[in-house]
């Protein structure tokens, strides 16, 4: 038996579960000694990962029996998820709670946890599919509740492992349906040439999808299984809240871009039953995640509702992409995809690092904390301003692009209640992030001072990152929006 | 064809019965005099202290996860002993790969001080 | 002559179906499981359970296909690691919880609601 495997197309992978592996050796061999060193390890793995990924070519390749491939939209999707896992290395340098427990360990995990995103985005293969999911979702469960003395960390973990266990069990059932029914084919292009020539039951199929469905919306943090988001993202620590809104759902994003593409033909018969439950989850997400979080009194709950509406437009993009697919090239629903995906990356994160900060300066997260924060932290108080409107999709902001590339899909497609839905959607979001702005720029600051202390430089780094994507393509979007077409262009190969 | 699986289901149906037979039949049979010392629970002769459902010592918890470790890694190695002759020195290679990583975990386990019992 | 789980499926009539009813009998206990469940610990007994019921799938879908029983038997050794990993981590969480409340159950775990 010969096995061919293309290390090259491997490599970014095995470079981060290397790279986590010496962070463990490093430091049970040289213990406190070596402190200092779990940062710039990392963020050497990780620039080596990228450069490993970047030197990979942008043409189609596939490998071990055609169940690992790399595309340019993998790539690029890859290229998100090392990102954000850059800026979450930096943020959580500065996140003070956590110096009280392990850092290598915690850093190791993070570059394992990427690393099974990015085989989730590049697997093609059924097996691989499920095993890099779960891989992915394991060591979120340790991270998410890594600072166990905590109570409410304690409590974030246990509250995502049950959401995320149960879902995925459902999702397995979904593929063990799948697997059956396409008569032992494992390999997802050709499980879906198999679902379409076998002449199954339409209505096996859309209970098939329908398992797997709960588990990828788990993933994406999307409607029906939405309920872990807001505990998990105020209990859990920062960096790991804006690592599960980032990566995490990117990675799942990007399964099920393929998942539609590769198992969901157009001649199949269960388009139209498909299409109806995501605009469901769609347009639920939108109207959940902004009304539910005008209520919020939590910054970070804040942040997670917005997510979850955030999520609601990314599906909109999806459904665009699923129902109008020209095989050549302008397939705007999957543009608009990957622009939001990127725009959101920065946004999100930068929000995300700005709370982190006022968090340690402040010792809290709740609204009040925030009150005439600007003129008593007039940067930081701009700074979150600046990534709120972004958020809300203010125009010099690359949030304005990303939705007006979402809403332009849509309506171009005619899905009218869908763009309805969202343009509503994000003039009501605009009062949820206003309330903040309101809190932070017209109310009376409390009598006590709050103790000053330095913010390090690493947090300061990450802010000027999310700051330079969030206004450079919110100003100038040419490039990002050229590179998305040269990403969905190929996405059709196999 | 049926007879050679009719011999292990006549076997099974045999012993059975047989069992079946001789609990029943010492049940009809045999005095019935329970006593407070007779019901009591059986420790080898030793009083039973306390009750029977208590909890197990959350510490055996951490030795339980350093058995599931290479409980787990069982099942791909004998898959692997099976093909081994097929897959080569690929295959050797790979499983020292496997097998160093579940040994570092157990290393890391021992330093962090998880197989003590504290 | 074939092997004994054959003899027996032909002498009990057994087809992929009957193997597709247990399992979605066992799926359905599981589920149930984890939504009635109010203790942490019994709520991971139904996910085993869901996720042993899938294994049940695969393997009658390998038998039913014959050539291709490879790579169910090699899905399932997959999802039987992955249960174990995903239960030592469940219950490394749950003792965690349990150190701060003394008590598994997920009524309990309501320090941070809407």
């Amino acid at each position: 038996m010969k096995i061919d495997i293309n290390w090259a197309l491997l490599s970014p992978e095995l470079t981060l579960i290397g790279g986590a592996l010496v962070i463990f050796i490093v430091d049970l061999i040289f213990r406190r000694r070596a402190r200092y060193l779990h940062l710039p390890l990392a963020i050497i793995t990780l620039a080596v990962a990228s450069w490993l990924l970047s030197s990979l070519g942008w043409n189609y390749q596939s490998t071990v029996a055609d169940s690992f491939f790399t595309d340019r939209a993998a790539i690029f999707f890859k290229l998100i998820v090392y990102l954000g896992t850059f800026i979450i290395l930096l943020l959580a340098e500065g996140y003070r709670p956590l110096s009280r427990y392990p850092l290598p360990e915690f850093t190791g995990l993070i570059l394992l946890a990427a690393s099974a995103m990015s085989f989730m985005v590049s697997s093609k293969d059924l097996i691989l599919l499920y095993v890099s999911i779960e891989f992915a979702s394991i060591v979120s469960y340790i991270l998410a509740g890594y600072m166990r003395d905590n109570v409410e960390s304690a409590e974030a973990g246990l509250k995502y492992f049950l959401f995320g266990a149960s879902s995925s069990a459902v999702m397995l059932m979904g593929f063990a349906l799948l697997f059956y029914v396409s008569g032992g084919v494992t390999n997802l292009p050709a499980m879906g040439q198999a679902l379409v020539e076998n002449n199954i039951h339409p209505a096996f199929i859309i209970i098939a999808f329908g398992l797997v469905a709960v588990g990828l919306s788990y993933k994406v943090g999307a409607v029906p299984i939405h309920g872990w988001v807001p505990d998990t993202y105020q209990g859990a620590p920062t960096p790991i809240a804006a690592f599960l809104s980032v990566s995490s759902k990117v990675a799942g994003i990007a399964v099920l871009l393929r998942i539609i593409i590769w198992l969901l033909p157009q001649e199949s018969a269960i388009m139209g039953p498909w299409t109806m439950i995501l605009s469901f989850s769609a347009m639920a997400s939108m109207i959940l995640g902004t009304t539910v979080g005008i209520l919020q009194m939590n910054l970070k709950r804040l942040l997670a509702y917005s997510a979850i509406a955030h999520i609601g437009f990314v599906l909109i993009g999806i459904i665009v992409g699923m129902n109008y697919v020209t095989y050549t090239g302008n397939d705007f629903g999957k543009v608009s995809v990957l622009i939001y995906v990127a725009g959101y990356l920065f946004m999100n994160l930068g929000a995300f690092a700005i709370v982190n900060m006022i968090g340690n300066a402040t010792g809290g997260y709740e609204l009040h904390h925030y009150r005439g924060l600007a003129s008593r932290k007039p940067v930081l108080a701009l700074l979150l301003a600046v990534f709120l409107l972004a958020l809300a999709g203010i125009p010099p902001t690359v949030g304005f692009i990303a939705k007006f590339y979402v809403l332009a899909a849509a309506i171009k497609a005619d899905f009218i209640a869908l763009a309805v839905v969202g343009i509503l959607t994000s003039v009501v979001s605009l009062f949820l992030y206003a309330r903040v702005l309101k809190v932070m720029y017209m109310d009376k600051p409390p009598k006590e001072e709050i103790p000053s202390k330095p913010i390090p430089a690493p947090s300061w780094a990450a802010v000027g990152l999310c700051l330079l994507g969030t206004l450079l393509w919110g100003i100038y979007p040419g490039p990002l929006i050229h590179f998305a077409k040269f990403c969905v262009k190929q996405i059709w190969l196999q | 064809m049926f007879s050679d699986y009719a011999v292990v289901g006549i076997t099974i149906i045999v012993s059975l019965g047989f069992v079946a037979v001789a609990i029943v039949s010492a049940w009809l049979v045999r005095p019935k005099r329970p006593s407070k010392l007779k019901q009591s629970t059986y420790e080898c002769g030793e009083k039973p202290v306390g009750s029977g459902w208590v909890q197990y010592n959350v510490r055996f918890y951490l030795f339980a996860l350093a058995f599931v470790v290479f409980d787990v890694e069982i099942i791909f190695l004998f898959a692997w002993a099976v093909v081994f002759k097929d897959l080569g020195i690929f295959g050797l290679i790979e499983m020292a790969v496997f097998i160093f990583i579940l040994l570092f975990g157990l290393i890391w386990a021992w330093r962090k001080g998880a197989l003590k019992w504290v | 002559m074939s092997s004994p789980t054959e003899f027996l499926d032909t002498l009990l009539n057994i087809t992929p179906t009957h193997y597709l009813v247990v399992a979605f009998a066992l799926f359905a206990i599981g589920l149930a499981g984890v939504l009635i469940r109010r203790n942490a610990i019994l709520i991971l007994m139904g996910i085993e359970l869901m996720l042993n019921s899938s294994n049940i799938v695969l393997l009658a879908a390998g038998r039913s296909f014959g050539l291709q029983e490879q790579s169910a038997g090699v899905f399932v050794v997959f999802v039987i690691t992955i249960a174990a990993a995903e239960a030592i981590v469940g219950l490394a969480l749950i003792l965690a919880c349990y150190r701060k409340w003394r008590d598994v159950s997920a009524d309990r775990f309501n320090l941070m609601k809407w």
